[in-house]
């Protein structure tokens, strides 16, 4: 965890918005997750997100996003683009369904199945 | 699909093709998938037939294709509804007024087209939310401090258009704007202040330009599409410090605010202070501004655990002497005053790392914490209040509200106080609305009219509201025969005869759809 924050950062560091060249699909899924998502779902207080699945999963499931193994690509698509409990559409205004693909390829990227 | 009023489905069909010949055709939306993404989820008018629906969403890149859009809807008389991010929650989030409305989302207007250190600004686009602004700023190591609300997904424009608050020297975000780029519905583009000239170099330095100013007819309106704006940033300080004041006793509110009345006129506390119900003493990162609410719309539910006692957040910037300086002025106001006061402050010098601040303190330093989130998370209403910055008149506030709520089945214990203009104090009062029951909702809507009506009567005005109390909240405006919202009409009708951007917004109806029109 701490090395993926890290990295992270670093990314955030080099380029906030506009994906690079040589980025490759996980890489750039990554940025979008620190970008659009990991202010609500990622570690520390008061993420909304992370409260949120936290409650709901207790200690069956990681509430920190980027940690679970078990996100379906459908599913991810689903709760981005629709309205759930707590969490507003993401419209593809704010991440492209390309982009949307990158973020589905970084969240499933250690699935276990 | 719905289509606009006055529309035929072929007439729509075409204004459809010319917008995507305006935007390209990727950015246009349509299909019902695409539509339920510009809805407020946490509208009072939810499932119900009252809650308009768009015709379509489109998405401009750059002023050129908003220009475009403005002749496509002038052309075939379509209502646009425009958003930044949509991210105004509580409020009405991308929802529009009128049933068919075409929404202008202007999100990929995502550019931060000046970041200026020596002088502290930036200049940016519609899409750049708070949140891409501080990351740009820590990216080039910058030494400036953002200021904005903690839920920092929100646009810049549209959260200062919106005369939004945050905790920081630059809380009142109006008062952070300076200089602005807009497009008339004529696709006209004018600049205001220094930016009327072509060459300025204080477009974002000086605020008022040559002659009238008309950066304020742009807040809360429909009069034209901001493309461009400064906001004013914040030197990084040496030493800040976060601290918070508890009192124990529910009436200690009123000593409370009238404390640090004279402390917030002199600049002595500085930064937009806010106080709030507290319940159980200092925990880290207790939940909102007002601090340790009960889950649920600020100062809403039933039944109560009590009263509360209550807990004001202060901040202190600058050098050091002048910082612990003013806190013990601060403190010693208080402890001469209130009997069982208490204090928690928390000191940081530069340079600072957000990581190790608590999460308290990171609200008054600028630092997207979404903290805040939770206030509309819950579903809930706002009604916004600008009163008096007196204890008198938020006792009188809570006695008024807590027996209009006890009609309704519920109590009304205080909310979270704003005080970002240091001569007035906000507050808000949040009205639990239902996902599931439309007629609760009818029941919540009566009471916020009546609390807007009995506000008014009070001399409390709302400084921002919910779209479907817009009119309602206008109508409280009734100087001399509602001279002010004659004056709004005049300036809609002048510059936007068509009457397409906006329609309704702020209680500003073009000609046409008034309602003494109807």
């Amino acid at each position: 965890m701490r090395k993926l924050t890290l990295s992270a950062i670093t990314l955030l560091c080099t380029l906030p918005f506009a994906a690079t060249a040589q980025e490759s699909t996980l890489e750039a899924g990554e940025r979008i997750y620190m970008a659009r998502c990991e202010y609500c779902h990622g570690e520390g207080p008061q993420k909304g997100g992370t409260m949120m699945l936290h409650r709901r999963y207790g200690d069956s499931k990681p509430a920190v996003l980027h940690m679970r193994t078990d996100l379906l690509p459908d599913y991810i698509r689903n709760i981005v683009r629709t309205n759930t409990p707590g969490m507003t559409p993401v419209r593809i205004t704010e991440v492209s369904e390309q982009e949307l693909d990158a973020l589905i390829a970084f969240l499933t990227r250690n699935n276990t199945n | 699909m719905t289509i606009p009023a006055g529309l035929t489905q072929g007439q729509f069909d075409n204004a459809l093709g010319e917008f995507r010949e305006a935007v390209g055709s990727d950015w246009v939306f349509t299909i019902d998938e695409h539509i339920a993404m510009y809805k407020d989820y946490f509208s009072p008018l939810m499932n119900t037939d009252l809650q308009p629906i768009p015709s379509a969403a489109v998405a401009p890149k750059n002023v050129e294709e908003v220009q475009h859009v403005l002749r496509v809807a002038n052309d075939y008389r379509i209502p646009l509804w425009t958003i930044s991010t949509g991210k105004n929650y509580g409020y009405g989030g991308p929802d529009a007024r009128v049933n068919g409305s075409v929404i202008v989302d202007l999100k990929r207007m995502n550019k931060i087209l000046e970041l200026n250190e020596e002088h502290a600004y930036a200049l940016v686009e519609p899409g750049v939310s708070h949140y891409d602004l501080w990351l740009e700023i820590r990216r080039r190591g910058y030494r400036l401090w953002t200021d904005g609300p903690s839920p920092a997904y929100a646009s810049i424009i549209g959260n200062t258009m919106e005369r939004g608050a945050g905790y920081g020297l630059l809380g009142e975000r109006a008062a952070a704007q300076c200089g602005m780029e807009v497009v008339l519905a004529n696709g006209d583009v004018v600049r205001t202040g220094m930016g009327a000239n072509s060459n300025a170099e204080t477009w974002q330095q000086y605020k008022h330009g040559f002659g009238p100013s008309f950066d304020g007819m742009f807040f809360q309106s429909n009069f034209g599409i901001v493309t461009k704006m400064g906001v004013w940033l914040i030197p990084e300080p040496p030493t800040f410090r976060s601290a918070e004041v508890y009192v124990e006793n529910y009436e200690d509110i009123i000593p409370l605010i009238d404390v640090m009345r004279p402390l917030r006129h002199a600049n002595v506390i500085a930064n937009s202070a806010t106080a709030g119900p507290n319940r159980g003493g200092h925990v880290e990162g207790a939940q909102g501004p007002g601090g340790g609410l009960p889950p649920g719309p600020p100062g809403a539910g039933g039944p109560p655990p009590g009263p509360p006692g209550w807990r004001a957040r202060l901040g202190f910037y600058g050098y050091d002497r002048v910082v612990e300086t003013n806190w013990e002025e601060v403190q010693d106001a208080y402890a001469s005053t209130i009997p069982g006061v208490s204090f928690h402050s928390e000191k940081y010098t530069a340079p600072y790392n957000p990581d190790t601040m608590l999460t308290e303190s990171k609200l008054a330093a600028g630092i997207p914490s979404f903290q805040e989130s939770s206030l509309w998370n819950h579903g809930g209403t706002f009604v916004s209040m600008v009163m008096n910055f007196t204890g008198e008149t938020y006792w009188d506030f809570m006695q008024t509200y807590d027996s209009l709520y006890q009609e309704y089945g519920m109590r009304y214990m205080g909310g979270p106080l704003h005080m970002h203009t240091p001569r007035s104090m906000m507050t808000l009062a949040g009205v639990p609305l239902s996902p599931t029951d439309a007629a609760a909702n009818q029941r919540a809507i009566e009471l916020v009219e009546r609390l807007i009506q009995t506000s008014a009567e009070k001399g409390w005005s709302e400084y921002r509201t919910p779209l479907v109390f817009m009119d309602h909240a206008m109508k409280s405006f009734d100087f001399n025969n509602h001279a002010l919202k004659r004056f709004n009409e005049t300036i809609k009708d002048t510059l936007d005869p068509n009457g397409i951007l906006s329609p309704g917004k702020n209680g500003i109806w073009p000609q046409g759809m008034r309602e003494d029109q109807a």
